[in-house]
Formats: structure tokens, C-alpha cells, sequence
């Protein structure tokens, strides 16, 4: 898929967790560099495409390490030897280098601004690079992710909504699960937020102080 | 000859908002990519089209055929369906959420992992379709059949 930017998407559907793989890889003749978002599976398919465009792999970036999404993590590994980001320090017995809340980083010709985002689990972290949001479980189209407490389901909402819905303008909602959406359709069409809005007030003053 | 200038046509990386298509036939387009919210198309044809990563967020679709369309991974979140046809298609993982869907149908068409939550559908048929796994919370419902269809692991949550 190609995208704009000079970027090409490549989204891939792993029925193991059913959850959505990308690649997001430059576009040119030669010299092709990518990065892999969230391996939930590793198979031929996703290797096929990575090795037809010549990508030389840069960087994986997990969103959080629940094993649906790193399944297909040791078999990448395998294969191409890059490292890996996340916010936990070690995916699937791999260390990982450290993403911390509002790091912007350099990897390869990517820039990449980490936005820590909890709730669903402690190490959620949304990915933004260029117009895109890769936002795993914390954000999908109409829905947030599913949290263990009632404290977890505010401070996800509250962080959604302070860091993500305060980017200016439109962003690509590019979730780890279910059709892709934007920012503008989230603010408007999320249930979920819609909800936890109702209750906003009532509880945890503590994570109010905290964001 | 206009109508027929996209018929067949790859457009990728296309960001083209705020436009009106009347009458345009897109039968077998492929797009990749592409982005066409707050558009309006009326009695446009999309049969056999393909559409991939490509966004037509609060669009307005009145009288338009999708017939043996092949959509995924797309977002139609805030858009408007009048009188349109998906008859066949193949729907996978789009983003309806937010839609006013009206007079449309969907009749033998796979609706696979897609999402309807907080949209209004009325007056439309999705008889023989596969909504598995598809979201349909907070959906205003009215004279909707979903006759023949399997709903295995869909999830409907009507509005009171």
C-alpha cells in the first residue's frame, strides 16, 4: 500500500489474536528502510512483501507486550536483526531499547514520537510518525482498550484524551485491532469515551492530579 | 465521455476533499491510499472496484452502486449512504462508525471484523451476509433484517 510521504503501508491481518501487523516502509529505487509495528505473527506473507520491496529492517515497535501483538516476534528476530522499542524492557526474552512518554526518536529515516498512553496495560505506548498514529489497543475505531479497573479505564481515557485528541488537526487512527480510523472520526463516533465521559468526575481525583 | 475518464483507474496517495462526483463511473478503480472525505457522490458506480487504506470519512453516497466491490481496511466513519447498493461485496474491516446508512443493501456481502458503532441504519437489508465478528454498538436500528446471515461473534448492543 502505497501512502504519502514517500511512505508505503503495508497492513497485515494475523489471525493469531486477530490483531493488525504493519509495515511501514520508505519508497524509492534503492537504499529501502522500514519498520515493523507490533508482529502479532510472523508469516510468509509479511516476510514476502519485506523481502520483494528490499526493505533493510530498522526498527520493530511494540504498543505493549501482550502476546498477541509479539507473537511473530521471535521468528522476525530470526530473520532480520533489528532492534526492538518498547516501553518494557524485555519483549518475548528480547531486550528492547526503553521508549519513555514524549521521546521523539531518530531510527533510520523515521521520526518517532512515543506517547505513553496506560490503561489497557501499563506499557501502552501510541507511535506517531508523520500523519500516522499507531495506536494498538489503546485507541481503535470507536472503542478504547479494555481495562482491568475502573481507575485503569480513567486514566486511559484521560490520557486519550490529553495527548492524543490535543494534536492538532487530523491524524490516520492505524489500531491494533479492527478497520482503521482518523482522530477527527474518534472525537466524534468514540462510545467508549462517551461513556467513561459520564463518569469523569466522579472518581479517582488522584489520576486527575496525576495528568 | 467525462464519466468514463475514472473507469479502471488506479489512484493512489489521492487526497482530494470537499469535491462533488455526479455520475461517474468508477466500476473497477482501484485505490490505494486514498482520501476523498466530505465528498459527495451521487449516482456514482463503484461495481468491482477495489479499495484499499482509503479514507471517505463524512462523505455523502446518495444513489450510488458498490455491487462486487472488494473494500478493506477503509474508513466510511460520518459518511451518508442513500439508496446504495454493496450487493456481493467484500467489506472487511471498514470503518462505518458514526454512518447514517439509509435504502442501502448489502444483501450476500462479507461484513468480516467491520464497525458500526454509533450509527444509524435503516430501511436496509443485509440478508446472507457474514457479520462476524463485525461491531454494531450504540446502532440505531429501524426495519433492518440480517435474515440468513452469521452473526457468530458480532456483537449488537441496540440503543434504547
Amino acid at each position: 500500500m502505497s501512502w504519502k510521504n514517500n511512505m508505503r503501508l503495508y497492513f497485515h491481518y494475523c489471525l493469531f489474536g486477530f490483531t493488525n501487523c504493519f509495515v511501514l516502509g520508505t519508497e524509492g529505487s534503492e537504499g529501502r528502510e522500514a519498520l515493523v509495528i507490533d508482529p502479532g505473527c510472523m508469516d510468509e506473507k509479511i516476510v514476502n512483501f519485506i523481502e520483494k520491496n528490499e526493505y533493510t529492517i530498522r526498527g520493530i515497535l511494540i504498543t505493549h507486550d501482550h502476546v498477541n501483538h509479539v507473537h511473530g516476534l521471535k521468528t522476525l528476530r530470526k530473520i532480520y536483526d533489528a532492534p526492538i522499542y518498547a516501553v518494557n524492557h524485555e519483549i518475548c526474552e528480547h531486550r528492547a531499547t526503553i521508549v519513555h512518554d514524549e521521546d521523539k526518536l531518530q531510527i533510520g529515516p523515521f521520526s518517532v514520537h512515543v506517547l505513553s498512553v496506560p490503561g489497557h496495560s501499563s506499557d501502552s505506548a501510541v507511535y506517531q510518525i508523520g500523519h500516522l498514529l499507531f495506536t494498538g489497543d489503546a485507541l481503535s475505531a470507536g472503542l478504547v482498550g479494555r481495562t482491568a479497573s475502573s481507575y485503569g479505564t480513567t486514566i486511559q481515557a484521560m490520557a486519550i484524551r490529553k495527548k492524543l485528541f490535543s494534536l492538532p488537526g487530523n491524524y490516520t487512527v492505524l489500531p491494533g485491532h479492527g478497520p482503521p480510523s482518523s482522530l477527527d472520526a474518534e472525537r466524534r463516533f468514540n462510545f467508549a469515551l462517551e461513556e467513561s465521559e459520564k463518569v469523569r468526575n466522579q472518581r479517582v481525583p488522584f489520576a486527575q492530579d496525576i495528568w | 465521455m467525462v464519466s468514463e475518464i475514472f473507469k479502471g483507474v488506479v489512484t493512489k496517495d489521492l487526497c482530494a476533499e470537499n469535491l462533488r462526483f455526479q455520475g461517474i463511473d468508477f466500476s473497477h478503480h482501484r485505490f490505494f491510499g486514498c482520501t476523498f472525505s466530505h465528498s459527495v457522490f451521487s449516482m456514482c458506480v463503484f461495481t468491482e472496484s477495489f479499495f484499499r487504506v482509503s479514507f471517505f470519512e463524512f462523505a455523502e453516497f446518495i444513489d450510488c452502486d458498490f455491487s462486487k466491490s472488494d473494500i478493506q481496511f477503509s474508513s466510511f466513519a460520518g459518511a451518508s449512504f442513500a439508496d446504495c447498493t454493496f450487493e456481493g461485496s467484500e467489506l472487511v474491516h471498514v470503518n462505518f462508525n458514526g454512518s447514517t446508512i439509509s435504502d442501502c443493501t448489502f444483501n450476500n456481502s462479507n461484513l468480516y471484523n467491520s464497525r458500526f458503532i454509533s450509527s444509524r441504519i435503516e430501511s436496509s437489508d443485509l440478508i446472507d451476509c457474514n457479520v462476524k465478528k463485525a461491531f454494531f454498538i450504540k446502532t440505531r436500528q429501524e426495519r433492518v433484517s440480517f435474515k440468513s446471515s452469521n452473526t457468530a461473534e458480532a456483537i449488537f448492543e441496540l440503543e434504547e
